[in-house]
């Protein structure tokens, strides 16, 4: 796209060249609702999210996966969401193999050289436990309000692998955030 | 001394921390739970339970008032020990409890 910047962080794969078995996507603009109604609606969507893929694909387990991975996310969208006009989207696509969660909002482009140093060490670091510890004792320290214990739990206890899509635009970056499910063991 | 919110309860008594339901608030809004776990470390006990058998769902932000706001505290504190009591019934409580072992030295995390 003219004039946008774009970087990928990770193994990202674009939705457009996916062939989905399925998908589902809930899109809503940023300020629409107050921000507390959309936290509240973010924990519904989540747990809909995961019902209504346990149902679909009959494995138990996902359900408690899958809403922890969607509601996260949300949360970072939300948080992060700097302009009304922008949508925030959430968009879940099954493949035979494995699962993918498409998280789309606006974020102000002055974090994003912050973000991609933290999602580097993040995709980098094999022991992610190590790193969970180590930022707990620097939010400590520091009274960092910025833990990002959200992004290392989704990688380290939800088994998600993690890829970023930003694209800068004048005013504001779009980030996309792809967190893929693999479901190779769990479906019959 | 108790919180109680939409859908979840955290109460203290005699050395025991309880949280109870889903805790998914926005992060400014643990700052209640930060002040609660506050005034449980300066009140002085020499044993500290957690328990979290009943916490069917819990936010990142939740994990980090947790970790930070009471087992990193607590173990700052000389002598003092901790327990955590942890249910099997829920995933996220195996998955991501163990890892708070690193936390703290005298601590020990059980599942029932």
């Amino acid at each position: 796209m003219a004039g946008t910047d774009v970087v990928t962080l990770g193994d990202f794969i674009e939705q457009e060249s996916q062939d989905f078995e399925g998908s589902l996507a809930f899109t809503i603009k940023a300020d629409y609702i107050k921000r507390e109604k959309l936290w509240k609606s973010k924990d519904l969507a989540a747990e809909f999210l995961g019902n209504f893929w346990r149902h679909i694909l009959d494995v138990e387990s996902i359900k408690a996966t899958l809403q922890f991975v969607c509601a996260e996310l949300m949360e970072n969208a939300v948080y992060h969401s700097v302009k009304s006009e922008y949508m925030i989207v959430i968009q879940l696509c099954f493949k035979t193999d494995e699962l993918m969660v498409y998280v789309k909002n606006s974020a102000g482009t002055e974090h994003m050289e912050e973000f991609k140093k933290f999602a580097g060490t993040v995709l980098a670091e094999k022991d992610l436990q190590k790193l969970f510890i180590q930022r707990m004792k620097e939010v400590k320290q520091t009274g960092s309000k910025k833990s990002q214990v959200g992004l290392i739990t989704l990688i380290k206890d939800r088994g998600a692998k993690l890829s970023w899509k930003l694209e800068q635009h004048p005013d504001l970056t779009v980030v996309t955030t792809l967190a893929r499910i693999s479901l190779q063991g769990k479906v019959a | 001394m108790k919180i109680e919110g939409e859908g979840y309860t955290v109460t203290y008594r005699n050395g025991q921390v309880k949280i109870s339901g889903k805790l998914s608030l926005m992060l400014e809004d643990y700052s209640e739970l930060e002040a609660f776990f506050k005034h449980i470390i300066e009140s002085g006990p020499s044993e500290l339970t957690l328990d979290i058998r009943n916490l069917e769902y819990l936010n990142s932000s939740g994990i980090k008032t947790i970790c930070v706001g009471l087992i990193l505290e607590a173990a700052d504190v000389e002598g003092l020990t901790m327990k955590i009591l942890c249910s099997n019934q829920y995933t996220w409580q195996k998955e991501t409890i163990p890892t708070f072992e690193a936390l703290m030295d005298n601590m020990a995390i059980l599942f029932e």
